[in-house]
């Protein structure tokens, strides 16, 4: 019963945050990061509290999105195009209908095809090791850093900024690094300090800035027939609805390049499958197919971002980091076959974002009068929560000032990368791959040859080449570091090409 | 700008109140990490019995050091901060630069706990090359392995000798954290686990493919001896390594060893006050009420395993001292710095 409870708290708070225009799923576990000692007792019962929230809080970002044309999160940014036009004709509750199906149907399936083969991919990981590792990891530094921005400059600058940050702390001898005599740095920067700096702070400031008002336009007829209709069309283009959801599916599973990607490539892609033909409404102008081409990719990326974060400890977005941090709060090692092993955790995994994913349709459907209620809210409120409980939950960490002063520095270097379009995402990525890299790259060295290494040992003799890059011994390594290869060129190649993720 | 000034009032108010607790216990680690686990348990189990509020403050650091140093320099001094310390501790205050001295507080309860070593099944001790995740907080783990990979040696077990063969028969990967090391020992990357108790039932116990090589056993401070580990029955190093090369271990590197092992595993999990702190009596009494009342100490021991807690702070100490000769000291700090790679120090003060 505990479990219903929390997932269906999980699910209100969720479509709240949800609700709140800019304020997305990484804010919204942050803000409940501070809960984290609640569940020490049973944190599969914080899993689904969590899951519940991010399904529920991806779903109510898209409500946001149509019905006042200002994101409710970046990843659901696409959705403004065509269903803000929608609801700026009266048929709001028709754009309604289609996020509630699409949402729902891609949520609720991709979840089902992530969760419960999970331990099955858990058999994948088995085969990595040291020289496997460093080869996914570099993969997923290329990935972030060439895919995700158009600005090869700025890329660099950014994941050369994440990987100092991932470098502070200690190395892999425990000699503190990058800590420039602050010894509250020998710990290196948390992610949920990282999270909040980058993501949390500066898009609160934003809506502080812009004085954001987020009332919905009238909607014009019945609601409910509007929901029906809504539920027709993604009937009538089922299709659209599940190229949608597989794209998402695909982007999420990438390392870092999660996020808004996966819902402008749908919408692309939705285009570009109806290019030529005839429309109701065109493209853009609230033409209910863009819509439904991309809504549901957001659900089906969330969900399969879990992977690379359950599998390889490589968030794909930034809520996803967010979730490793919390499993980490609750001591369970990200990335190992015995938590993939771990039945438990995969069920309540899959409970808690599918029972996410239908309870917001169903509070969206009975109580829409309140959605909009709590849309005409002064944003500078419940901004002001927020930023009082991410203070809060950072402080989390020591209680000490240096929480604070540090979560300062980060809002300002996240507020500067916001104004000059520097790639976020890519900085959290570089960070997260940063020590692992180091760590990966000594590992192996120490086990193909070079295994009397220590701080200060540069010779390279007696280091056996042929056998890491023998194929036979190491093909994912090799794999990984073609593919890498193949992706840096690409993004020199191809730079102009391609959505720019910031 | 005069609501954002509102929003940062409020949140300094709020940080002001969440600072009011009545006891703290200071935790070297960050959240999530075995020892801060462990400090959650025990400040929830605690409040019940101390009948105030206890709350947990992590102060991590390189090597779990800065925390343990700030409680020494600074925090120690009021009366309702207790220390809540790990066996790496006790292991830095042996070989690492700390500022903190175990001898300056009131030992409050400590775990007499164990660390277990696995092997692959069937790997012989006697040939090939063996690999193992390493990490702060193993030292005496790795030297038992290289004890009983190496065997006796001819010069009589020298740190030398047995570096020579550790070099030759040993690879010591740096920086593995718990998950990757039972990844690593899961698909053939490493010849050797290393786990607590609990893990070690959790994760290995009726799984194929490995076997429970040893474990340090614990200290019977009555008798100040080590003996068998009630949770591993025969499996103490010091049985495994005759039974495996028919005489008992000795020599330089095995003396290190015995003081490192029992610095750490004696006091792996303990909690501490300042000498002469007024509650300090209330906090043990409470203590001891925790670790006779069943659901609490269920609690407790579902993290670490069933074992014995220490609560006789002088004689665990002279215990521990014993330990302290300069040849076993000088030892373990040429052992750590040429096997490991550490940057140990060697501290003749702990011998006054």
């Amino acid at each position: 019963m505990d479990y219903v409870i929390w997932a269906l708290i999980g699910t209100m708070y969720g479509m709240l945050v949800g609700i709140i225009p800019i304020a997305g799923v990484t804010t919204a576990l942050i803000t409940v990061f501070s809960m984290g000692a609640y569940f020490m007792a049973d944190p599969y019962l914080g899993l689904v509290f969590l899951t519940a929230i991010v399904a529920s809080c991806a779903s109510a970002d898209s409500y946001t999105s149509i019905l006042t044309g200002i994101p409710g999160a970046s990843t659901t940014a696409a959705c403004v195009i065509d269903g803000y036009p929608m609801a700026k004709k009266g048929q709001a509750a028709r754009a309604m209908g289609i996020a509630i199906t699409d949402s729902t149907f891609n949520g609720v399936i991709f979840a089902a095809l992530t969760f419960f083969l999970l331990p099955y991919y858990g058999k994948i990981i088995v085969l990595f090791g040291r020289p496997e590792f460093l080869g996914f990891m570099t993969m997923a530094l290329a990935c972030v850093g060439f895919v995700a921005s158009k600005n090869v400059f700025l890329s660099i600058c950014a994941i050369i900024f994440g990987l100092c940050v991932g470098m502070v702390g200690e190395d892999v001898v425990s000699n503190p690094r990058l800590t420039f005599g602050w010894e509250y740095l020998q710990n290196g920067i948390g992610m949920v300090v990282l999270l909040s700096g980058l993501f949390g702070v500066p898009e609160l400031l934003d809506g502080f800035r812009r004085q954001l008002k987020s009332a919905a336009p009238p909607m014009e007829g019945n609601y409910f027939v509007g929901l029906k209709q809504g539920f027709g069309d993604c009937r009538r283009h089922w299709k659209d609805m599940v190229r949608g959801g597989l794209i998402g599916f695909v982007t999420g599973l990438l390392p870092g390049v999660g996020g808004a990607v996966g819902d402008f490539l749908a919408y692309g892609a939705t285009k570009a499958a109806h290019k030529g033909k005839d429309q109701e409404v065109p493209f853009g102008e609230g033409n209910p197919v863009g819509l439904l081409g991309c809504e549901g990719a957001n659900n089906a990326q969330k969900v399969s971002s879990m992977i690379p974060a359950c599998l390889f400890g490589i968030p794909a977005a930034p809520f996803a980091a967010m979730v490793m941090a919390i499993c980490m709060y609750f001591g369970m090692e990200i990335g190992t076959p015995s938590l993939l092993d771990d039945l438990q955790f995969t069920n309540s995994l899959a409970f808690g974002y599918i029972f996410g994913t239908v309870g917001v349709a169903l509070l969206s459907i009975f109580l829409y009068k309140y959605i909009l209620k709590i849309l005409e809210v002064p944003f500078w409120i419940y901004a002001t929560f927020i930023l009082v409980v991410i203070v809060y939950a950072n402080m989390q960490y020591t209680g000490g000032w240096e929480d604070v002063a540090l979560l300062a520095i980060l809002s300002a270097i996240g507020v500067v990368c916001k104004q000059f379009n520097i790639s976020r995402p890519a900085i959290l990525v570089a960070y997260v791959v940063a020590f692992k890299i180091d760590e990966y790259f000594w590992g192996t060295l120490q086990l193909y040859g070079y295994k009397q290494w220590k701080p200060g040992l540069t010779s390279m003799e007696g280091f056996r080449w042929g056998e890491l890059f023998n194929i036979y011994n190491h093909p994912i390594f090799l794999v990984c570091i073609v593919i890498a290869v193949g992706i840096f060129l690409n993004s020199i190649l191809r730079k102009d090409k391609g959505i720019d993720y910031v | 700008m005069k609501k954002l000034l509102v929003s940062a009032l409020i949140a300094f108010g709020l940080m002001a109140g969440s600072a009011q607790a009545d006891y703290t216990l200071i935790v070297p680690q960050e959240p999530g990490k075995g020892t801060s686990v462990w400090g959650e348990i025990i400040a929830k189990n605690l409040e019940k019995f101390i009948g105030e509020k206890v709350v947990v403050r992590h102060i991590p650091g390189a090597r779990d050091i800065p925390g343990f140093n700030k409680f020494h320099n600074d925090l120690r001094f009021d009366d309702k901060t207790i220390m809540v310390a790990h066996g790496g501790n006790g292991v830095s205050y042996l070989l690492d630069k700390v500022d903190y001295n175990y001898f300056d507080y009131e030992l409050i309860g400590s775990m007499n706990n164990d660390i277990v070593l696995g092997k692959q099944e069937g790997k012989d001790e006697k040939t090939g090359t063996w690999t193992i995740a390493g990490g702060s907080g193993f030292e005496p783990d790795a030297a038992a392995a290289a004890m009983l990979v190496c065997g006796p040696q001819a010069d009589g077990g020298s740190i030398d000798s047995y570096l020579a063969c550790w070099r030759e028969r040993v690879i010591w990967v740096n920086g593995v954290s718990g998950g990757e090391k039972r990844l690593g020992f899961k698909n053939g990357e490493f010849d050797i686990a290393r786990e607590s108790p609990a893990a070690w039932k959790r994760f290995y116990t009726g799984i194929e493919g490995n076997e429970l090589w040893f474990t340090h056993g614990i200290l019977d401070l009555e008798n100040n001896v080590q003996m068998d580990d009630p949770n591993f029955p025969d499996t103490q190093f010091e049985d495994v390594y005759a039974k495996l090369w028919g005489e008992a271990p000795s020599g330089d590197l095995y003396q290190a060893y015995k003081l490192t092992r029992n610095w750490r595993d004696a006091i792996q999990k303990s909690l501490w006050m300042n000498k002469g702190n007024p509650n300090a009596a209330k906090v043990k009494a409470a203590v001891t009420e925790m670790i006779n009342d069943p659901v609490a100490s269920a609690e407790i021991y579902a993290k670490t395993g069933v074992y014995p807690w220490i609560q006789d702070g002088p004689s665990l100490l002279a215990a521990l001292k014993s330990l302290i000769t300069e040849k076993a000291l000088r030892d373990a700090v040429k052992w750590n710095q040429e096997a490991y790679g550490f940057p140990s120090i060697y501290k003749p003060e702990l011998l006054k």
